[in-house]
């Protein structure tokens, strides 16, 4: 509700303030959306006029060049005649990295989701509070801990499940190895790791916890299931955490970069974020020669030579940015309803 | 009897309970705990990665503390989290402005200020602003006739310039609004009742009510900002003499580039007691719960 | 009813984990039948894909798909895999690691970003290959082979060709900047120095056209410059307490980073910057901002095909699609060349990508490993290249200058079918003089990688900070080296290592330049090198 009250609103000093908010507002829009309109201009310009000084606001020629490259290509024909397939910066044709970054995202969102509710709605209704104690700081501790340092860990458990060790020990007093299982190469890798986070977890139980427990004992007494409960009464109360749940996983999951460029090593499974920073560093070189290293530069020559160079990075980037936004739309309405967070509690 | 009753029921509840928070207890203990144990064991060792390692007690530590290096990223880890919070007040005073504008500019402004790009993309847009050849920034700098500035490659500008590409990702913005709506109209009309000016009832009514929300942010954009590492690792790999590495950069470079896992380690050890202490003082004169 | 109760449950699922258990153990007996090598294939396409570009005759693909059956035949025993490895992208050297840590890594792989060859020696990531190269010992050029040596054991082999450094310049601005040498081309002359280097960068720059004489990258023109001071980054410590000391503040690399200081910002004659990384640099030389081009990782694939240009001999080049037009040449650097330790840095001399082989394979995997490489490079594969490019008449195939000599018996002479400026080249490139490199006197450094982390530093400070003292940042960074980072004392070197090795580098350098040796670098020898094991 706003807080300058509608009756004072015609007076000269009111209508002079609620003017000035407006305009800082319609300003801070219109510095927010610059960088949006340089993506995009900069995505339909043709590639000479990319390196132009000083940069056209407009473009003179636009083309859609740069969106049909990524997109077509995954091969071209060389200056001699000869089929170079295989530019190794970017094997497939965009769609491939499209559908990896829907199948990494919607298979997180499918796990993540429910394992969080149910494990977040056992500790906020159903365990005894001393366990329930015990177990929140089990599940929330992990929040705290800056996840790189368990990068290489985590790298080798995915390798044979569930051992965090360089290779597989033996069975005591055998010869035999555990059974083990090697998620690496696959999306499993990235989904079930996502399995539980510690973030949603904190956001259900805060909306839980404002659940009153009378309803719930309510109906246990009528003699309903903690199942039913669970589907009857607690999900339709909580719809709106479950779409800002969801919306956030979304977005964590299909801007998630570290850990898929880690454990997927086939071109093929790459998703968005990985392959536009990958191309990106690419292009400014930011490869090995950061450190003097030696590096492939024939990729980059093609590249340059296929008149690709920020314009089609910015046009990938406008690709990877639409999904997120019609996520932003479709969960608009949810989110605004009612996000209840609650901290530590 | 009712006693024992309700013991028993809440036996049966733990037990179900239990089912329910089995997947959850095992991913968490899989990938959340049993990594992050083996890597703080790791900190005493020179870990390499084919060749058994060799115990070394503290010298991890002792090299890290004999690094300036290592009080620069901290350094530069602290002037980046400060503008965060800076910046952290951005989309409140937008959400608790945007309320006193009529209902279809709200709609409109909701959709162009808290639209989110993705945060890769938002990166890489940054980086092709900040270019002081062909940038966008520059160019204006340059059509207004001021002298142009080296963004990136001033050592001095250069965390100023890490800030931006976060004000493009996705802002807490939506949340707040969804706040702000809950707040119930009554307390405010019996506020102007009184005669309770803007000022009063932001402070009075708004900012109480908004204080749980907050507090959660607060703390998730600390614990955000101090881990810091795709914006510096892509915008500009630690940036002009180390002006701009972060700690989680400088971590994953012992660890991964420079080959000293356990150096990095210890060096994110420090980082989590670091963390651990800021989240203790913040929780005790930052308290949630206006109701209590 | 048999299945109630608690103990028969428990006995049912030991029996499972227990049956489960032994098959996997019996199927893994079953399984080694023949010996299964997976080989990197990077920048091909996987499964169908793969076919369908063999099908358009594309020769390099349709080749390492045909080659699989032909070493097949000759090695019945031999399974070849393909793998798809990413052997070049920025995480490259950091998927390889956490690989090898869990042994999923290919057959052979690329050392240079995983700490340089000699890094990787010393980790154990190569494996001892000595009794699966000796009969192709005279076939590989030694001076790019000797880096894979330690101790009279081979680690490693030439992954193809042989590499080196020059400068790229644009002909049509030393037209107009009037810079001609003493024939009346335009081009630098011959002997030039790091001065004339300086005064021509000043002469091409304009910045009014927004033209800029040199583009500096982080790193590259650093070792450039260093390198024809003849100092190395490191030098034993004196003392002896541990094995190196970090060389940063000595003389010659406070006179290098003054001088890239000054070229950016008392001569204003160059364009730089953090984000300024190889691939802008190349852009800006491409798209004409910059008139001269320094640390494009020039090999030879490139010079000769693609940019039509050899080093050392001025050729056309094309510099990108909307420049047809201009025309740019190769010069050589400054002498002499020098190595840094790992000889990852070699100007003006060749150098080879070299292959490790997986040490976690089995004896026979290693040594059918060594022979799929050889094959492909020296051996009969090589050789069936060669006759069916004669076959076909496919001639212009991008090729570098191989560091093997070709098994090429039984075939008519090299010269029908290969362009003539292979012939012409690989003998000028073997015979290039290349320093010894250290590895072979056993010196090694295993913090080599942090050391370099700390060189970053430094190296932008130069190119960013306009009123900077370089000697102090320098120091700082020498003192943080020697420290935290050379803190230690490596297994294995005494000061018997740095004697044998410094003095086969005197001997070369007095051989190579006896000039250079006479008037500069026998200061050097004594300052830096000599203390350590007199």
């Amino acid at each position: 509700m706003p807080l300058i009250p509608k009756v004072g609103r015609r007076k000269f000093r009111v209508k002079l303030v609620l003017l000035t908010i407006g305009a800082f507002l319609w300003i801070g829009v219109i510095l927010r959306m610059i960088p949006l309109w340089w993506m995009f201009i900069t995505s339909i310009k043709p590639a000479e006029e990319v390196y132009l000084i000083p940069p056209t606001l407009f473009p003179h020629r636009p083309t859609f060049a740069a969106y049909k490259i990524i997109f077509t290509l995954s091969g071209y024909i060389s200056s001699t005649g000869a089929y170079i397939a295989h530019p190794s910066w970017m094997t497939y044709p965009m769609y491939v990295y499209l559908k990896n970054s829907l199948i990494i995202t919607f298979g997180t969102m499918i796990l993540q989701i429910p394992i969080t509710a149910l494990a977040a709605y056992a500790i906020s209704k159903l365990e005894s509070p001393r366990w329930s104690r015990i177990l929140f700081l089990f599940f929330i501790g992990t929040m705290m801990i800056p996840g790189q340092i368990a990068l290489i860990p985590t790298y080798l458990l995915i390798q044979h499940f569930p051992f965090p060790t360089r290779s597989i020990p033996y069975i005591p007093f055998t010869k035999i190895k555990w059974p083990a299982f090697n998620l690496f190469n696959t999306y499993f890798a990235v989904i079930i790791p996502a399995g539980f986070s510690a973030f949603y977890f904190l956001l259900f139980k805060g909306f839980f916890d404002t659940i009153p427990d009378s309803i719930l004992n309510a109906a246990r007494i009528d003699g309903a299931s903690e199942l039913s409960i669970l589907r009857r009464i607690v999900m339709p109360i909580s719809k709106p955490v479950f779409a800002a749940v969801s919306y956030f996983s979304f977005s964590a999951a299909w801007n998630s970069y570290m850990w898929p460029l880690m454990v997927l090593q086939r071109e093929k499974l790459y998703p968005m974020s990985v392959q536009l920073a990958r191309i990106s560093r690419l292009l400014s070189g930011q490869t090995m020669e950061v450190r003097g290293r030696e590096g492939l530069t024939e990729d980059l020559t093609k590249m340059i030579e296929l008149g690709w160079s920020w314009n089609g990075l910015m046009a990938m980037s406008i690709v990877e940015s639409i999904p997120v936004f019609v996520m932003f739309i479709i969960f608009r309405e949810y989110l605004m309803t009612g996000i209840k967070l609650r901290g530590f509690k | 009897m009712k006693k024992i009753a309700g013991k028993e029921s809440q036996k049966r509840k733990s037990r179900l309970a239990k089912i329910f928070m089995s997947p959850a207890i095992l991913i968490q203990f899989f990938f959340g705990w049993l990594p992050i144990g083996m890597a703080f064991a790791v900190c005493l060792f020179h870990y390499h990665i084919l060749k058994p390692e060799e115990y070394v007690g503290l010298a991890n530590f002792q090299d890290l503390f004999a690094d300036p290096l290592t009080f620069q990223v901290f350094k530069n880890t602290f002037i980046y989290t400060g503008m965060r919070l800076a910046i952290f007040l951005l989309p409140v005073v937008v959400s608790i402005l945007l309320m006193e504008m009529n209902k279809s500019t709200i709609r409109i402004m909701m959709y162009l200020w808290f639209f989110p790009i993705a945060s890769t993309a938002s990166i890489v847009i940054w980086k092709w602003m900040y270019n002081t050849e062909y940038g966008l920034l520059n160019s204006i700098l340059m059509s207004l006739g001021l002298p142009t500035l080296r963004w990136l490659n001033d050592p001095r500008l250069v965390i100023f310039c890490l800030i931006l590409p976060g004000i493009l990702m996705y802002g807490p913005g939506l949340i707040y609004l969804a706040t702000l709506q809950s707040i119930p109209d009554e307390l405010y009309e019996a506020a102007e009742l009184e005669g309770a000016g803007f000022w009063s009832k932001v402070w009075h009514i708004t900012l109480p009510r908004m204080r749980p929300v907050l507090a959660m942010m607060l703390l998730l954009s600390i614990i955000e900002s101090m881990s810091v590492f795709s914006q510096p690792w892509i915008l500009t790999h630690g940036g002009p003499n180390n002006a701009s590495m972060m700690v989680v950069m400088r971590i994953v470079d012992l660890a991964i580039y420079s080959m000293r896992y356990g150096k990095g380690t210890a060096l994110a050890i420090i980082l989590f007691a670091i963390l651990m202490v800021i989240i203790i003082i913040q929780r005790k004169y930052f308290k949630e719960d206006i109701d209590r | 009813m048999i299945f109630r109760g608690k103990k028969v449950k428990k006995l049912i699922s030991l029996i499972g984990i227990v049956s489960l258990v032994m098959m996997t153990s019996a199927m893994s007996v079953f399984a080694a039948e023949r010996i299964v090598i997976k080989v990197p294939t990077w920048g091909l396409p996987e499964g169908k894909d793969y076919y369908k570009v063999a099908d358009t005759l594309d020769i390099g693909a349709a080749r390492s798909l045909y080659n699989v059956p032909l070493f097949q035949m000759f090695h019945p025993n031999v399974k070849i895999e393909h793998m798809t490895w990413d052997m070049w992208s920025a995480e490259a050297g950091q998927k390889l690691l956490a690989a090898l840590a869990a042994g999923t890594a290919p057959a052979f792989y690329y050392t240079g970003h995983i700490g340089g060859h000699q890094y990787a020696i010393t980790e154990g990531f190569c494996a001892d290959i000595t009794d699966y190269v000796q009969d192709v010992k005279d076939k590989i050029v030694w001076s790019v082979w000797q880096d894979a040596w330690r101790g009279g054991r081979c680690y490693g082999l030439p992954a193809a060709g042989m590499y080196s450094r020059p400068l790229a310049y644009r002909v049509d601005w030393f037209k107009n900047a009037g810079i001609f040498n003493k024939k009346g081309e335009p081009a630098p002359s011959e002997n030039w120095t790091w001065e004339d280097f300086r005064n021509i960068a000043i002469k091409l720059t304009d910045p009014r056209k927004k033209h800029w004489g040199i583009g500096i990258a982080v790193g590259w023109f650093w070792h450039e410059v260093l390198m024809s001071y003849g100092v190395q980054y490191m030098k034993p410590d004196p003392t002896g307490k541990y094995t190196w000391q970090g060389n940063l503040n000595c003389p010659e690399s406070v006179a290098t980073g003054q001088f890239i200081h000054d070229l950016v910002f008392k001569d204003k004659c160059a364009l730089t910057g953090t984000e300024f990384w190889y691939g802008e640099n190349l852009n800006a030389f491409k798209s004409g901002k910059t008139g001269m081009l320094i640390g494009i990782n020039s090999t030879h694939i490139t010079a000769i095909n693609r940019w039509k240009a050899i080093p050392e001999i001025a050729e056309e080049m094309r510099a990108g699609k909307s420049y047809r037009d201009v025309v740019t040449k190769y010069v050589r650097l400054m002498y002499p060349p020098c190595l840094l330790n790992s000889g990852r840095y070699t100007r003006n001399s060749t150098r080879a990508n070299l292959f490790a082989v997986n040490p976690l394979m089995s004896k026979e995997q290693i040594k059918a490993a060594t022979d799929w490489i050889l094959w492909n490079r020296q051996g009969k594969g090589k050789t069936w290249e060669f006759i069916s490019r004669y076959l076909q008449g496919l001639v212009p195939y991008p090729q570098v200058i191989l560091a093997y000599k070709v098994d090429t018996a039984g075939l008519p002479p090299v010269e029908n079918y290969y362009p003539e400026n292979y012939i012409k080249w690989e003998g000028k490139f073997s015979s290039i003089p290349r320093p010894p490199s250290q590895s072979t006197f056993g010196l090694k450094c295993s913090r080599e990688n942090e050391f370099f982390s700390v060189l970053d530093g430094p190296q932008s400070a130069a190119i960013s900070i306009p009123d900077a003292n370089m000697k102090k940042i320098l120091d700082e960074a020498n003192k943080r080296v020697n420290t935290t980072v050379f803190n230690y004392k490596e297994k294995g070197i005494t000061s018997e290592n740095f004697k044998a090795y410094y003095n086969a580098l005197k001997d070369f350098m007095e051989k190579n330049w006896p000039d250079f040796y006479k008037n500069y670098w026998i200061k050097i020898y004594e300052r830096d090198y000599l203390p350590a094991f007199k």
